[in-house]
């Protein structure tokens, strides 16, 4: 398949098009990013695996249509941002201990009301369960058309999909609210 | 505040950035002066970034299952890599590589061992009749999510009144420790597989562990009813139950 077909292809939501190309360009990213820039394996990896994150997500928010040259290029070329960022990350910390860290920094993800809210929206979808979990995801995450996910659940139409979207997302309000409340957020304050 | 459609398709379109100026300040105008309206705007901002999250963790969840690419895949892709070449200069142990892959095939219905991966916790679902053992079951549901199935399994064991979702989650960490018998009775429970929203799930990784303990013909009622249906797993299986080896 031409590569400016995988994105379309991708776009469409043909994730073993995205797992092609992730096997396809795996040994020879990591290979390339270990001996460039004297990382670990398992960074390379990591970094792998956020390049083709990025790649998918530019794939799917519409940023990435058409490539000027090889998805290998691409990808490598996200990787070494990719390893920029990660030493940029490590210098920052590099000699701080918690207390020397600011306090925003040194405190615990989970003290923070807005991370406990994200902790409790993904739990609520979770028990929201199928097949609103999956119509939502198509949605939101993989922005897959009304259209193309009524033909990938065996909805109707449009407009019944799009009423059922409505309605999963109304469903998983009253989970994260009941959930809400079982913590004691107050979700206006944060 | 009550749901309404509209606010939310303008929810959705100041998110994604789509407002026109004008309409961007009278929606953050409004943000300002109607609280019902702002909560709403907060709840569904936070459900939104949890949905896009757990869509993330997904994808590199299978990416992270792609590195642990399976035997037979890896078969397949020396073959193709090296040709015949590499057959030629190693005769010998081409020849025994032939004897094991024969012997291999021999002994897998031809079913690649991808389908025998665990299920994975980011698709996590409940069964949608969830009950107070919910509460006791996260503990287990954390050692599932780590990957250490012994812990979770003592812990899903130790429930004594198991609902839909303990049962599957129960199976699935038997499923990953190769303990297929064990699995096949958790994912056989009649609740389960009637009426509860994960029975699909079930019934798949019921027929995996009938073929794994080689059961081919009740997998095959399992497989059928699958690809019958309108679930994710319709395909995957109608194309499992056509294995000739299976229908042996």
């Amino acid at each position: 398949m031409k590569e400016s077909n995988i994105i379309s292809e991708i776009k469409k939501g043909n994730q073993m098009e995205l797992e092609k190309v992730y096997l396809k360009h795996k040994d020879a990213f990591r290979s390339w990013i270990v001996s460039r820039f004297k990382i670990t394996q398992d960074d390379a990896t990591e970094i792998y695996h956020q390049s083709i994150l990025s790649f998918y997500e530019n794939i799917i928010g519409g940023k990435l249509i058409k490539l000027n040259c090889s998805i290998k290029t691409y990808l490598f070329s996200v990787g070494k941002n990719k390893v920029f960022d990660l030493r940029r990350k490590q210098n920052r910390l590099m000699g701080l201990d918690e207390n020397t860290l600011p306090k925003d920094t040194a405190r615990s993800g989970s003290d923070d009301p807005t991370d406990q809210l994200l902790i409790i929206s993904k739990q609520a979808l979770l028990l929201l369960g199928n097949p609103c979990k999956t119509l939502l995801e198509l949605y939101y995450y993989h922005k897959q058309s009304m259209q193309q996910i009524a033909g990938q659940m065996g909805y109707k139409n449009e407009n019944s999909t799009k009423n059922q979207k409505y309605k999963c997302l109304n469903k998983l309000r009253e989970i994260f609210r009941t959930e809400v409340q079982k913590e004691k957020i107050v979700i206006h304050e944060v | 505040m009550k749901f309404n459609n509209k606010d939310i398709d303008l929810i959705e379109t100041y998110l994604n950035k789509e407002l026109g100026p004008q309409e961007e300040d009278a929606f953050e105008t409004r943000l300002q002066t109607d609280s019902d309206f702002k909560e709403l705007f907060d709840e569904v901002s936070i459900l939104i970034m949890g949905i896009q999250q757990t869509g993330r963790e997904a994808v590199l969840s299978r990416l992270r299952e792609l590195d642990n690419i399976t035997v037979s895949e890896s078969i397949n892709q020396y073959k193709k890599n090296s040709g015949l070449r590499l057959i030629r200069m190693y005769s010998p142990y081409a020849a025994a590589a032939i004897v094991f892959l024969a012997a291999f095939l021999w002994i897998n219905p031809g079913i690649p061992l991808k389908n025998y991966s665990p299920y994975s916790y980011n698709t996590f679902r409940s069964s949608g009749k969830e009950s107070t053992e919910r509460l006791h079951s996260i503990s287990g549901l954390s050692d599932y999510q780590e990957k250490d199935y012994k812990k979770a399994i003592k812990k899903f064991e130790s429930i004594k009144i198991k609902n839909d979702t303990i049962w599957f989650y129960l199976g699935n960490a038997y499923f990953a420790r190769y303990q297929f018998k064990k699995a096949l009775s958790c994912y056989e429970q009649k609740p389960l597989l009637n009426g509860s929203e994960l029975s699909y799930d079930a019934k798949w990784y019921a027929a995996l562990s009938l073929i794994a303990t080689k059961k081919h013909h009740k997998a095959l009622d399992y497989l059928k009813d699958l690809s019958e249906s309108n679930s994710i797993y319709s395909h995957e299986a109608h194309q499992l139950s056509q294995k000739r080896r299976l229908q042996k």
